[in-house]
């Protein structure tokens, strides 16, 4: 079952194209993370989901339904924290408790208490007294109190220290275990690599990639350290390998590909110590934050 | 056809200013009520001063001629400056708070993400509007009333006071349907409001300018005060067209605001 479809969707502002036919289509219990630099385009494609943009053309569906003239209903379906979270300051877990529960219809004082208590939020405290933090926890606590099927979450983790980042990780992988679709949006791709398993990446209101991050692992470059035999004339590196520093017997290069590759190429070499890094995504991410994708 | 949680949370949001408000019309019409009485002969001489005579003329809707009766004086507590200002400001404000004050804040994007629809939260924000318009006019009678019972006046009769009241409750609609037909139009409070008392202080320079200077009067129609003019109340006329007539911007001006809000790019500022 498919959670979120886009086919060609577009947005202009004016005479500023902000989406260019962005196609993407996540099924039920996805964990996608959705990256790309300010700008790009991220909070567009959000606020077309969530209905409150209508697209220039093109298409937007929640669980079949159109984002832009669907039913409001729907959106019991969804919990959203928006990227820049300002709240009613009169606002606390007890006072967005009280709302929501009169909104959505049903009790959820219960699951905001529970949701309080996993993030160590005191429920009495107001916004006007709260940290940035404090806030940005009552903002994912209101996105998931109502047990959504699916999530959608702008720069979720801002202001919010390691060990919160931690829980809000679990609890995540927790929801989509159960079957949430999770479309978690940053410009920070190592909270998307811990979290998702698939990754959309946007520049320029182009998607320029849309793929599982195994996949992207792979084509991620890694740094290589061989110190090579005294008796070995280090050999010229072949094309998976470009050689970034020479100190003698050892030399540094970034590699491309996967290591059989690699293990193929060494092994009538004479070679005294190796080292590999894990795939440098940082690297990979920022060739694709560059005018030109790879 | 309203949400009860977006209207508890609307309520919350507005009730310290909704009260003020409330608790200023109060002790206005209590005071007025009170004090007015007491400077009968004073105002009935200064109304041989011809700028005198207009202003009041002005302020009443209708030319007083030498003097004034005690009703008239009583009556000139519902269409003092400070009165009309009092309720004007607090219809404005709430009106522009959402959506304009809402987008400007940052705050509209959680009113969104809830499962209620536009036209629903516009409905709601209306409702509440329109419970603070009834308890502000509730407050206004009170202090009227407690004010003229408090210092031994006669005040307005009841078949005086209920028209009047029910006259200015019209303008509040009229001012309310034009500040959210603003408000949808603008992202910003700030822009929504000016706009919204430029429209009203244009309405009360254009009052005073036809009293002034007799080529104004044929603008005199576009002043919503043209619609509000107790003193005919007091001569026996039920002003049934006024009121249908400010009724009438105020509904025309709202419906449009809600199409205007059904079909808004809600915009992150």
């Amino acid at each position: 079952m498919t959670t979120i479809q886009m086919k060609q969707l577009h947005k202009k502002y004016g005479s500023h194209h902000a989406l260019k036919g962005i196609d993407l289509s996540l099924p039920k219990g996805s964990l996608f993370g959705f990256i790309g630099p300010n700008g790009a385009g991220k909070t567009t494609t959000i606020r077309l989901l969530l209905g409150m943009l209508r697209p220039t053309s093109g298409q937007v569906r929640i669980f079949g339904e159109n984002c832009w003239r669907g039913d409001a209903r729907l959106r019991k379906r969804v919990g959203y924290l928006p990227g820049d979270l300002k709240l009613p300051t009169f606002y606390s877990v007890a006072e967005a408790a009280g709302v929501a529960t009169r909104v959505y219809g049903r009790p959820l004082e219960k699951a905001f208490h529970e949701l309080a208590e996993y993030f160590e939020l005191d429920p009495e405290v107001p916004v006007a007294r709260m940290s940035r933090g404090m806030r940005q926890k009552l903002g994912i606590i209101m996105a998931l109190a109502h047990d959504p099927e699916l999530l959608v979450l702008d720069e979720p983790t801002t202001a919010l220290d390691p060990l919160v980042q931690g829980r809000l990780t679990d609890l995540l992988r927790r929801r989509a275990a159960n079957g949430a679709t999770v479309f978690f949006s940053s410009h920070v791709l190592g909270e998307v690599s811990d979290l998702c398993r698939r990754v959309g990446i946007i520049r320029a209101g182009t998607l320029v990639a849309d793929e599982p991050l195994d996949q992207l692992r792979k084509r991620a470059r890694r740094r290589l350290t061989i110190v090579w035999a005294e008796d070995e004339t280090p050999p010229a590196p072949p094309d998976f390998l470009t050689l970034e520093q020479n100190d003698g017997r050892g030399r540094h290069y970034t590699m491309e590909g996967d290591a059989p590759a690699l293990l193929a190429w060494l092994r009538d070499k004479k070679v005294d110590d190796l080292s590999l890094s894990e795939p440098d995504l940082d690297d990979l991410f920022r060739s694709y934050y560059r005018e030109e994708a790879p | 056809m309203i949400d009860r949680g977006l209207f508890y949370k609307c309520y919350r949001e507005t009730r310290t200013m909704g009260l003020l408000f409330c608790g200023g019309l109060f002790a206005f019409e209590f005071f007025l009520s009170a004090v007015l009485p007491m400077f009968n002969d004073q105002v009935s001489s200064m109304l041989e001063m011809p700028f005198i005579r207009v202003m009041f003329s002005a302020m009443l809707g209708m030319d007083l001629g030498d003097s004034i009766a005690a009703e008239a004086m009583a009556a000139f507590a519902w269409v003092h400056p400070a009165i009309l200002i009092l309720i004007w400001t607090q219809v404005a404000i709430y009106s522009v708070r959402l959506p304009a004050g809402e987008i400007g804040r940052g705050t509209f994007d959680l009113i969104l993400a809830m499962p209620v629809s536009r036209q629903r939260i516009y409905a709601t924000h209306t409702m509440l509007g329109l419970a603070w318009g009834i308890l502000l006019m509730v407050c206004g009678v009170l202090g009227s009333k407690l004010g003229a019972l408090a210092f031994d006046e006669t005040g307005l009769r009841n078949s005086i006071l209920f028209p009047v009241v029910l006259n200015l409750f019209a303008l509040y609609l009229a001012v309310g349907g034009i500040s959210m037909l603003v408000s949808c139009i603008f992202n910003r409070k700030g822009s929504a409001l000016g706009l919204v008392f430029g429209v009203l202080i244009a309405t009360l320079i254009l009052n005073f300018l036809v009293q002034l200077w007799g080529p104004a009067g044929d603008l005199n129609f576009l002043s919503l005060l043209e619609y509000y003019r107790p003193m005919t109340i007091i001569s026996g006329a039920w002003p049934v067209t006024d009121m249908l007539v400010l009724t009438t911007i105020g509904a025309v001006c709202w419906l449009i605001g809600g199409q205007v809000l059904k079909n808004k790019d809600i915009p992150v500022l």
